[in-house]
């Protein structure tokens, strides 16, 4: 499909999506610069004002019919954070403890609004629709080793969509990680809002460093007790078996950047547009139709 | 605003034929005309007894037959996108009468439908303009990432849309001038009419777009120049007393106003690639 129609079509499928629960949008914009998915939004008395950013597409490309799943399924994503978050605990949380626990809250809380999605069954295919894009950012990027700290995030987002019971095409990296336990901790709370989720990303925060902390102190022990020229391992703890699988043996840490679920969409669309900040098109906050006031 | 429906069809009565453009109306008519043919095809085998080829059944030809043959016309879509930002209130004085731009659009507006309805197209003529000036917003997404976000803001006015027909738009094609206001989100205007023409089951598809905008984006009207292509719709862009429509592929600028109907048709005469008659 061209990359013009599937963008008119999507946001056109959004806002229906959304109507059809009986929610009203006040404003509703769409933007296709982004390098991922997101979306911003305020709920105002009139309705919901909304931004949906979504990655660069071009509009005369040829869009396969895998990328158009792919792009319902994250745009019913971020329909699903406009429906069941909350952004006041999420926002209090990161200004407080910072943009590690903004991404902690991330991590937990897009599992949880997806199972909210399903659950409603505001849209009856959410499911398959959330399973194809997990699958296949993690067919395209791989899993992240067991011991990468920065990466804790996109574990939380994929073992706890495993919870959801969506079919996830690597074995678990928690037995294996260092953090294994604090992050099934995180995982198996109740949470039914964003509120018990900042809760949850904040405790799981303080644990995380503390276990740094003392795994750093370890680390400088035997480093001073083999006389400190040894080099050796990172303080991270073993290389996993995961480390092995897909693209993640790659990285470095320090170097790698962490993953996000969009990366796989961004990177499959990036190349199609040119990327540059003045060729960014303009984007249509409201389109409306003006009515004849005869006498 | 209330519109008075007897005046606004008075104006569209009262709208003159455009000057010196005779030629260039039937040329066009001729071109857009959406008939379907029908013929007979000779030197056939099977069919009906074709009496001119007998002398040939005498040297022992056996393709004596004739057969009806069937064309299907080509149909056309138009889709004409008239700006109706405020600067379309400018205009010229000639013998101490002003004549707005937005005026002679009008009237060339309907001198088109006119001619479109005549020839049997599916035609859509549609206004618009910006309520609001162009927003620029910076949006923080909850993983810390900052979006700069520019923001267009269009309003469509529907004077004839498809499948209406002419009889009950001419109050509403009467009442152009009532809706000049605010700004030209060029952009979002013709994306948003390229994908509504895209839609027509036609197999030819113009977008006439006439407009006084100045210092269009060169690199948003390639692009959308680029896509008309892609959808199989040629794109042309009148400009009205300003040069800065040269960023299209398809174009011409109108400086004097009432040489804009004359300019106007030879252009879509043109981009339907036909060379006019003198007119």
């Amino acid at each position: 499909m061209l990359g013009f129609k599937l963008k008119r079509g999507v946001e056109a499928s959004v806002e229906r999506i959304f109507k059809s629960t009986g929610r009203e949008f006040d404003s509703l914009s769409f933007s296709w610069t982004g390098k991922t998915a997101a979306v911003s939004f305020t709920r105002e008395a009139k309705g919901v004002v909304a931004r949906i950013i979504f990655p660069n597409l071009d509009d005369k490309a040829d869009i396969p019919e895998s990328t158009h799943h792919d792009l319902v399924g994250y745009a019913v994503h971020e329909l699903g954070h406009v429906w069941f978050t909350e952004n006041e605990p999420w926002d209090l949380a990161r200004q407080g403890y910072g943009a590690f626990v903004g991404a902690l809250i991330n991590g937990l809380e897009d599992p949880r609004i997806e199972q909210c999605v399903i659950d409603s069954g505001y849209v009856p295919n959410a499911r398959v629709l959330f399973n194809h894009v997990v699958r296949t950012v993690l067919l395209k990027e791989g899993y992240a080793q067991a011991d990468d700290f920065k990466n804790i995030p996109f574990m939380l987002a994929i073992e706890g969509r495993r919870l959801n019971g969506y079919s996830i095409p690597f074995p678990s990296v928690l037995p294996d990680s260092p953090w294994g336990d604090d992050l099934e901790w995180a995982l198996r709370q109740p949470a039914t809002s964003t509120a018990d989720v900042a809760d949850i990303a904040i405790e799981l925060n303080l644990r995380l460093q503390q276990k740094r902390q003392e795994q750093q102190e370890q680390q400088e022990q035997q480093q001073q007790q083999q006389g400190g020229g040894q080099g050796g391992q990172d303080g991270q703890g073993k290389p996993s078996k995961q480390g092995k699988q897909g693209k993640q043996g790659k990285q470095e840490e320090g170097k790698a950047k962490a993953i996000e679920l969009g990366d796989a969409l961004s990177d499959q669309l990036s190349d199609l547009i040119p990327q540059g900040r003045s060729s960014r098109v303009p984007i249509a906050t409201s389109v409306s139709i003006a009515t004849f006031n005869w006498e | 605003m209330k519109l008075n429906r007897a005046e606004c069809e008075k104006t569209y009565l009262a709208t003159p034929e455009i000057q010196n453009s005779g030629a260039l109306r039937s040329n066009l008519l001729r071109l857009l005309r959406s008939i379907d043919l029908v013929g007979w095809s000779s030197h056939e085998e099977s069919g009906r007894l074709d009496r001119r080829a007998l002398t040939r059944f005498a040297s022992g030809s056996v393709n004596i037959f004739s057969r009806r043959q069937f064309v299907e016309a080509e149909n056309s879509a138009v889709t004409v996108l008239v700006d109706l930002s405020s600067s379309m209130h400018k205009g010229v004085v000639k013998d101490g009468e002003t004549i707005k731009r937005i005026q002679v659009v009008r009237d060339v507006t309907i001198q088109l439908s006119r001619l479109l309805d005549r020839a049997k197209v599916d035609f859509n003529e549609t206004g618009f303009f910006q309520s609001r000036s162009d927003s620029c917003t910076d949006v923080k997404t909850h993983s810390g990432e900052t979006h700069e976000l520019r923001g267009e803001d269009c309003v469509f006015v529907p004077f004839k849309q498809w499948n209406e027909t002419l009889v009950r738009c001419v109050a509403k094609l009467g009442a152009i001038t009532n809706f000049c206001r605010g700004g030209t989100p060029a952009y979002t205007a013709i994306e948003r009419s390229l994908l509504d023409l895209s839609k027509q089951d036609s197999k030819r598809k113009i977008l006439f777009i006439l407009t006084d905008a100045e210092a269009f984006e060169g690199s948003h009207i390639k692009h959308l120049d680029d896509l008309a292509e892609r959808l199989g719709i040629k794109m042309v862009a009148v400009g009205i007393q300003t040069y800065d429509v040269a960023v299209f592929k398809h174009h011409t600028t109108v400086m004097n106003l009432q040489g804009l109907g004359e300019q106007a048709f030879a252009k879509l005469l043109q981009t339907l690639g036909r060379r006019h008659v003198a007119s």
